[in-house]
């Protein structure tokens, strides 16, 4: 079966900006490994030379015209953030 | 640089494309709105939004692969680049990853008169980010503005192949002439059309292995470049010669301080997690659009330098000045087409007006002279109706004034005088006041032939035409 | 007749009146919501408003369509501009979208009557809806048991006739599943034949929205209003759209049913394989032949599902960070501690979960294991449909393994959870469409769903089969008890 060590799913926690308490981590670990460990059946097909289906069959490339289509909702999408300073979303300083 | 070591350079320049809408939504690219208003749910990243792919776009980057001799691949594909950041709406940056739009091309460039190939390794479409600016209002936060997010980039990586900041400087702007060129990229380095990151790393000479790199980031002119270029091979190479070792990492150059800073941060080590974007179907594109596209790129530098000095007889080196840059060319052809005398607005061009933008570091862009302006001063010239002394000195006025040459020479009074009785009287009248001299000059003293001919350009204020002159006056002193 | 048709047939009479028939629909909602939570928001002015312009509408006899004045409900992952739109989960509690889903302004344009959102599992990521964070829904047939999900609010709400229809959507079953487990039809359409601009993404190569309805008839209706290209949404094609209607009522004499023998056995509850069996043998009676086939990649199914569905979510679930809309979390900090904040605040651990295994199957060094290996696996679950599709018109399954479960007996065991999925995620895999119609009851009177899989954009067959098997059996007619259907 599959193993996470506490320092994996930190770092996964981590990559995935969720915020995980030792005990929550611990918890997600070893559910995680179950999961895993099932899904991991597929290593039971060989799949040599198989494309793998990134996309559903069929589709077709798909174009826009270059052409202005302005959207009247600027102003309601900066209504809707939680912390807007004039008009500009604001975060804690990034470090750069 | 220690001889010793060679450094191993290679950039990777993000070109902003010249479309009026974004890459995947139709909001403007117009740089300098208010802070969000150019911005939608696919932009902004709303739930429940889908990117639809700006076929120009598309075009605009096969021209660039077109032009830099690169293979279009029929079907590449959009993938999502995972990663947080304020300006990144949606948590991912759409952009080619492993299937890239364009594959293995060249760009030829000059280094110290010598031609060198630069492998292009690829080119591919990304959507640009938003913009975070650190420094209004509370020192506590930034400041995000999505305007820019979603607007097409293309990456352009080069091969390794890059040996000085020289050449790096050269292939960028070889690179930047090109995109121009093709209308795709205004080339705007301040405003962000155009940037560049470098990957740098040093080796003992004759040394077949790289040696560790590192990345430069934030090299947004010619001169950050070199600079920061010259700097971190320096920097490398002490690192090594005192036996340490490079450390691969992101630096910042800070111009400031003229050093590179490490952008090491607490935050986990980037895994970009990339994965094919399943909103966005293959990118297919057929022999037919890229027939279309190559049958309507415009004349590249490599075939205006051949016409330059084939049909125009120009000098390789003017040749190649001329084409550096497309408005240059441009300038250049529109003059020829006033006056057919392309040697001649060859040699105005690469010294009286580039000699003057470079003297006083002013930029092409806010010249003042026009192209017919100049092809009427060089007909002047070659019409005998100014000399070319004093065409330099009506030039000097149009740089500064943008005024046609006529006009100044009109009000001036700087036409040339080349009524030859008008000149006869004055040289009777010189040679009546200086019999001295005409004595000593029919006894032999022939050098003295400036001199009169001096005091008769003193007398038109140089207005007289030389030619006319020195045949008037070698007329009147061997005469008697 | 439909439910759809009937009302129609009294609205053009002038027998009833769109407002009517909202106000009666909003009354049972009042009545019956607090005990199913089918709901989450109601839109009582907003539905009235709709009701009256569709009443406007047929007296001016302007562009009325099967739908104009009909009241519908949306499942609350899908953007009505004006409503708000939470996923069920804490991180939109208060997210309010600047525009409608490209399905929703088809369904308003055709005059229907939006009553407001419905519960499901938090970003429709579930099986049973009690990963709502904002409570679960009951089954309307046993309220200990659940609806199935993740459009349980939308199956439940039809189901006790708390609207006449709703949209759902379909990532792994999350249509047919809830359909079956409150006995009523769900359609999930074929990858691409329905936009998915305004659907809050969970898995974009497999999120598909499709109606959720009393009967076929309905399904077909309703279809037929949301589906065609759109401009917005570059995974939904631009082909004809055929008449859905088309060939409802013709026999289905000669059509080829496949049986798939990897549906039926080890895992499958006996008195659910029976009453599919029934059915089965029913169809055989109004003339179709049945076909036996192998889908020899189907036990691969549910775990390629939670390989791929997961990953595409860990991406999709990336914008929600605080930044632009959503929760952002109260405690100050670094913009690295914002995030966290935010997003653990905001979702619930099922979404938690998903993101974590999403996230580390696409994490260096483990792509090719996970990710790429499930979208091999895929292409070789598409395969064997498309061979089985060389013989047969349609394959029919179960669409569960089993009926209804009883709330929280699998909360803790998230991988009982996600065999739930076992008959419904290869079709969403594939890109096919299929529909859930109701076929029997167990002995505790518990709805079987029957499962229908077509081949792609071939709805029309599909409808056909799942019609003349509904028309030629009463289990349409079966309602949930005390909730005054019928009366």
């Amino acid at each position: 079966m599959a193993t996470i060590t506490a320092e994996t799913l930190q770092h996964i926690a981590a990559l995935a900006r969720l915020g995980l308490s030792p005990a929550q981590c611990a918890h997600y670990a070893e559910e995680c490994a179950h999961i895993l460990a099932f899904v991991e059946q597929l290593n039971g097909v060989d799949t040599t030379g198989i494309t793998p289906m990134d996309h559903a069959d069929h589709l077709e490339t798909v174009w826009r015209e270059d052409r202005l289509a302005p959207s009247t909702q600027a102003d309601a999408i900066l209504e809707g953030a939680p912390e807007r300073e004039h008009r500009f979303f604001i975060v804690p300083q990034v470090i750069a | 640089m220690t001889t010793a070591y060679e450094a191993i350079i290679g950039l990777e320049v993000h070109a902003q494309l010249l479309t009026t809408s974004k890459l995947f939504c139709g909001c403007s690219t117009a740089f300098g709105a208010p802070p969000n208003s150019n911005i939608c749910p696919v932009c902004t990243g709303q739930p429940g939004a889908l990117p639809v792919l700006n076929q120009r776009a598309v075009e605009f980057a096969i021209r660039a692969g077109l032009a830099l001799h690169c293979r279009i691949a029929p079907v590449s594909l959009f993938a999502r680049k995972n990663y947080f950041y304020p300006d990144l709406p949606k948590g991912y940056q759409i952009s080619q990853y492993d299937q890239p739009l364009c594959l293995g091309g060249h760009l030829d460039i000059s280094c110290d008169g010598e031609a060198k190939r630069i492998t292009i390794l690829r080119i591919h479409m990304e959507e640009d980010a938003g913009k975070s600016t650190h420094d209004i209002g509370q020192a506590t936060t930034s400041h995000v503005d999505l305007n820019r997010a979603c607007v097409p980039l293309i990456e352009i990586v080069s091969g390794p192949d890059l040996r000085s900041p020289q050449e790096a400087g050269q292939y960028l702007r070889a690179l930047r002439a090109i995109l121009m060129y093709l209308h795709i990229c205004d080339g705007n380095m301040e405003e962000g059309s155009l940037r560049c990151d470098a990957n740098i790393s040093i080796r003992p000479k004759g040394s077949t292995v790289f040696g560790t790199r590192t990345e430069l980031k934030n090299l947004n002119s010619f001169r950050f470049l070199e600079r920061a270029l010259a700097y971190e091979i320096e920097r490398q190479i002490d690192v090594v010669s005192a036996g340490g070792t490079v450390v691969q990492e992101t630096l910042l150059w800070d111009e400031k301080r003229g050093r590179t800073l490490s952008m090491r941060s607490k935050e986990e080590a980037h895994d970009y997690r990339y994965f094919p974007d399943p909103d966005l179907p293959p990118l297919v594109v057929d022999d037919a659009m890229i027939g279309a596209i190559r049958a309507a790129l415009p004349e590249l530098p490599e075939a205006k330098m051949a016409r330059y000095t084939g049909e125009f007889g120009l000098s390789a080196y003017d040749a190649r000045v001329l084409t550096s840059e497309k408005a240059l060319a441009t300038f250049f052809e529109h003059a020829v087409t006033a006056h057919r005398a392309p040697k001649k607005i060859a040699n105005w061009i690469t010294t009286e007006l580039l000699g003057r933008l470079n003297a006083r570091g002013e930029s092409f862009e806010s010249l003042r002279i026009t192209p017919p302006q100049l092809a009427g001063l060089v007909a002047l010239v070659d019409e005998g109706t100014i000399s070319g002394k004093m065409a330099k000195q009506v030039f000097d006025t149009m740089y500064a004034t943008g005024e046609a040459p006529q006009a100044i020479i009109a009000r001036e009074g700087l036409s040339q005088v080349s009524d030859s009785a008008a000149l006869e009287t004055m040289i009777d009248e010189l040679l009546a006041t200086q019999s001295a001299q005409v004595a000593a000059y029919r006894q032999g003293k022939t050098n003295l032939f400036g001199f009169f001919v001096g005091q008769i350009m003193k007398k038109t204020a140089g207005r007289a035409n030389p030619a006319l002159v020195n045949a008037l006056l070698r007329k009147k002193l061997e005469e008697e | 007749m439909s439910r759809i048709r009937t009302l129609q047939k009294q609205l053009a009479a002038g027998t009833l009146t769109s407002v009517a028939l909202t106000e009666r629909y909003l009354a049972r909602i009042r009545e019956y919501n607090p005990g199913l939570h089918a709901y989450l928001h109601t839109a009582e002015a907003f539905a009235l408003e709709l009701a009256h312009r569709a009443d406007e509408r047929r007296r001016n006899d302007r562009d009325v369509t099967p739908l104009t004045g009909i009241p519908l409900s949306i499942k609350d992952v899908m953007h009505v501009h004006g409503l708000p739109t939470t996923c069920a989960s804490k991180i939109l509690e208060h997210f309010h979208p600047t525009y409608h889903a490209t399905t929703v302004a088809r369904l308003l344009d055709a005059g229907a009557v939006i009553l407001g959102k419905t519960n499901m599992d938090e970003f429709a990521m579930g099986a049973s809806n009690e990963h709502s964070a904002y409570g679960a829904v009951r089954n309307p047939w046993d309220p200990a048991r659940i609806p199935g999900g993740s459009s349980g609010g939308s199956a439940a709400a039809v189901s006790a006739d708390l609207c006449v229809a709703s949209l759902g959507s379909d990532t792994g079953g999350s249509i047919r599943q809830p359909a079956a487990f409150c006995g009523i039809v769900g359609l999930k359409p074929t990858y691409g034949r329905v936009s998915r601009y305004g659907l809050v993404a969970f898995a974009s190569s497999l999120d598909q929205i499709g109606p959720m309805t009393q009967s076929v008839e309905d399904a077909a209706l309703i279809l037929q209003q949301i589906a065609g290209h759109d401009p917005a949404d570059s995974t939904a094609r631009n082909i004809p759209v055929p008449d859905f209607s088309a060939r409802l009522g013709d026999e289905i004499a000669g059509v080829r049913i496949g049986i798939p023998e990897e549906y039926f056995g080890e895992g499958i509850d006996a008195p659910v394989e029976a009453t599919v069996r029934t059915a089965i043998a029913h169809l055989e009676s109004l003339g179709a032949t049945t076909v036996k086939i192998h889908l020899p990649h189907t036990r691969y199914a549910v775990p390629c599902y939670y390989i791929i569905a997961p990953a595409e979510a860990s991406a999709n679930l990336a914008r929600y960070d605080g930044v632009r809309f959503g929760h952002r979390a109260a405690a100050r900090g670094n913009l690295h501690d914002l995030y966290c904040a935010s997003r653990s605040e905001g979702f619930g651990p099922e979404v938690t979960r998903r993101i974590m295994i999403g996230t580390y199957v696409l994490s260096s060094g483990y792509y090719d294991a996970y990710y790429k290996k499930a979208q091999q696996v895929r292409t070789l679950i598409a395969r064997d449909f498309a061979e089985a599709f060389t013989q047969v018109d349609v394959i029919c399954t179960p669409t569960t393994p089993h009926v209804a479960f009883r709330a929280g007996e699998r909360l803790d065991d998230p991988l009982q959870m996600y065999l739930a999925d076992i008959c419904t995620s290869s079709c969403n895999l594939a890109g096919l469409p299929g529909i859930s119609v109701p076929c029997g009851v167990n002995a505790d009177g518990m709805p079987i769903g029957l499962q229908l899989l077509g081949r792609p954009m071939d709805e029309v067959t599909l409808l056909q089969v799942a019609y003349a098997y509904e028309q030629s059996t009463s289990w349409h007619r079966h309602h949930p008890p005390h909730y005054g259907i019928g009366a």
